[in-house]
């Protein structure tokens, strides 16, 4: 079996990657004084993760991504 | 030390291969997949780069991203909150677009190259712009104004850089932030005066020359310059939200119609015309065409008020004798000459792309000039894209079948039904120059196609259409039949850097800002004659000086029909068709040539031409 070179991406990175994303993004929001966008970021977050859930059953896709 | 910078998911996506501190190679995205301003993650310029380095993706030392995402979207979201309800159509769509891709820029890039996230940087895009027109330049030390559109917070920034132990330094002296933009506002002008948003900003500054500033003191309102030099935008009249994502709403209020009148209707032509002939001046303008003229000529002067005083803080807070200007306003050539001219610095540098195409060169430029330091010699160069064999294509061409393309041609064009196409290759260069020369006194429109394409969005002779600035109705063929654009956008003007002081007023060797055509310059009245297709209604030309060292085989064509005409000089503009991006591989100028009533192209040493029965 082949070795990875070196300085390529690891296995399990999008979920460190994802995390680490929203940190910055709730991070940033404190940095630029709208600290009070936070709770409404993790709203759409968590909105998202359902979508992206819902949109992995194909009954449901469609509606979730309508077909122009 | 390898540092890939990178653009993406806001408009002109590029990427950029800094080695050792020098930039070996840079790409607009759009190049490659011919969408205009194409925002996609850029994985054509990433692979271009890649391969001009000679590297893999896991060899490089680092990648910077030329903005900072969630910086952005904490402007988003508080922009989004401010103007509810009236932002919240534009609203949603943001952040459907900002939680499906663009938040998780990280993720992209480390999947897209297959490289561990530990190497991917973040910038602000003010020090992207920043670092980019600093580095570039031959200053020591030097002011830096940055005109942005908005990045994450910052519209505006005045920066200065330094280099201290060798090292790159970029002090920030004020950040004016969102809303306060100027290059916003012109984008809500762009679409007030019917214009295409991102698209239109260019034929403002055409158009102003055909208008008077009776708007001035309205204008004023609008962008209110303060005593301390920096300038607010009253909000009262925009609606900036709705420009961050596509496709755009309307960007302004009901407050800014009532001030200066209803939008104009895009699909009425405008009748202005950069060169009049007789007829065409002796016909009277409609004043409603007037008022938008007026509108654009009103911006113009109010934004050089503001810029201008912009410059006067900012050499105050620094003490420079020498200006950087970057960001997309400083793409406006009518701006960069009232700088020259009124501003307070002796001395003026701008990149070869000051807009976001230039950033993913900054982001890469200042990791690697702050951490592995500036080395002792690298000059900025605009030649930094791809290099293609002509050779495959030239032979394909000889099958083309004109009964087949005739579909496909512009409309408005002459038939090319029964059509030949000659291919003449030469063994050395200047062989063809003589035939080239004689077809451009004939009247005939060239396109130039030579060696690596430019990475910004100016032609500089790498991929141009060249015709006789004498020729008025030449021009004219050039606007309408090959690149289909209004009569009121004016032509730039190619000439040697040793006939350059015949049209305009030039001692030494040409600066920058000439070399790359920047900035607006007035000719010669006893040069006009020579050159009438290229002088604007105001009197001014866009001239492009070429030196020998810079572009060769330009400059000896530009000598072969000086020898001709009298004058080294021609007639230029970008090769590409009103709409589309330059053309970049030799397969996009042949749909253009067969496509157009463009006569003949030059790739590398090989000229074909167009015979007519």
């Amino acid at each position: 079996m082949s070795k990875r070179p070196e300085g390529s991406r690891p296995a399990g990175a999008s979920l460190t990657i994802a995390l680490t994303t929203a940190q910055e993004a709730i991070g940033a929001l404190f940095a630029n004084r709208v600290g009070w966008a936070a709770p409404l970021l993790l709203i759409l977050l968590i909105l998202a993760g359902i979508l992206a859930v819902l949109s992995m059953v194909p009954a449901i896709a469609p509606f979730v991504y309508p077909v122009l | 030390m390898d540092v890939l910078g990178i653009s993406a998911h806001s408009f002109d996506s590029a990427a950029a291969l800094v080695r050792d501190g020098a930039v070996l190679a840079a790409a607009t995205e759009e190049r490659f997949t011919r969408q205009r301003h194409d925002p996609n993650f850029p994985r054509f310029a990433v692979e271009y780069c890649l391969a001009e380095g000679q590297l893999a993706a896991h060899q490089l030392d680092a990648v910077v991203f030329f903005e900072d995402p969630p910086a952005k979207l904490s402007r988003i979201l508080a922009a989004g909150l401010a103007g509810f309800p009236g932002s919240a159509p534009g609203f949603i769509r943001s952040a459907k677009t900002w939680l499906e891709g663009k938040l998780w820029v990280r993720e992209e890039i480390s999947r897209q190259l297959d490289i561990h996230p530990n190497k991917i940087r973040f910038l602000p895009r003010h020090r992207s712009h920043a670092a980019q027109a600093f580095t570039g330049s031959p200053f020591e030390q030097a002011a830096i104004l940055v005109l942005d559109n908005v990045g994450e917070w910052a519209a505006t920034a005045l920066c200065s850089g330094a280099y201290v132990d060798g090292k790159l330094q970029i002090t920030e002296h004020q950040l004016i932030s969102y809303p306060h933009s100027l290059g916003l506002v012109v984008k809500a002008f762009t679409d007030l005066l019917g214009f295409r948003v991102d698209e239109g900003e260019r034929c403002l500054g055409d158009l102003a020359a055909f208008g008077e500033p009776l708007f001035a003191s309205r204008m004023r309102n609008v962008i209110q310059v303060q005593e301390d030099g920096t300038y607010r935008v009253d909000p009262a009249y925009f609606r900036f939200e709705n420009i961050d994502e596509r496709p755009f709403g309307r960007p302004w209020k009901r407050a800014l119609r009532d001030r200066f009148g209803p939008p104009r209707d895009a699909r009425r032509p405008l009748p202005f015309r950069s060169v009049p002939q007789d007829d065409e001046r002796r016909q009277p303008v409609d004043p409603r065409d007037k008022r938008f003229a007026d509108i654009a000529c009103s911006l113009q002067v109010v934004l050089e008020e503001a810029v201008l005083a912009l410059c006067g803080r900012l050499h105050r807070l620094t003490g420079a004798d020498a200006l950087c200007l970057t960001g997309r306003l400083a793409k406006s050539l009518e701006l960069v000459r009232r700088i020259r001219e009124d501003g307070p610095f002796s001395d003026i540098f701008i990149p070869p792309e000051p807009g976001e195409g230039g950033c993913a060169e900054g982001a890469a430029l200042y990791v690697s000039h702050t951490t592995a330091g500036t080395p002792a010699t690298w000059s900025t160069t605009p030649f930094l894209g791809k290099r293609y064999d002509v050779e495959r294509d030239v032979a394909s061409v000889s099958f083309a079948n004109p009964s087949y393309w005739q579909r496909f041609r512009k409309r408005g064009t002459r038939s090319i039904h029964g059509m030949r196409i000659d291919i003449e290759t030469h063994e050395r260069f200047e062989d063809l120059l003589a035939g080239v020369a004689d077809d451009l006194m004939g009247g005939r429109i060239i396109g130039w196609f030579q060696g690596r394409f430019e990475s910004g969005s100016t032609a500089l002779g790498a991929r141009s259409l060249l015709a006789d600035p004498a020729s008025v109705a030449t021009a004219r063929r050039l606007s309408t039949s090959v690149k289909g654009r209004p009569l009121y956008r004016p032509f730039g003007l190619t000439i040697t850097a040793e006939e350059a002081g015949r049209v305009i007023d030039l001692e030494g060797p040409p600066p920058s800002w000439l070399r790359w055509r920047q900035s607006t310059v007035r000719a010669r009245a006893e040069s006009v004659p020579l050159i009438r297709a290229a002088v604007h209604i105001d009197g001014t030309v866009r001239p492009q000086v070429v030196t020998r060292s810079e572009s060769e085989r330009l400059h000896a064509l530009l000598v072969a029909h000086g020898q001709r005409s009298g004058l080294s000089a021609l007639l230029t503009t970008g090769f590409n068709e009103a709409d589309f991006p330059l053309v970049g591989s030799p397969a996009d100028a042949l749909i253009i040539f067969m496509r157009t009533e463009l006569d003949a192209l030059v790739l590398d040493r090989t000229v074909i031409r167009k015979v007519l029965p």
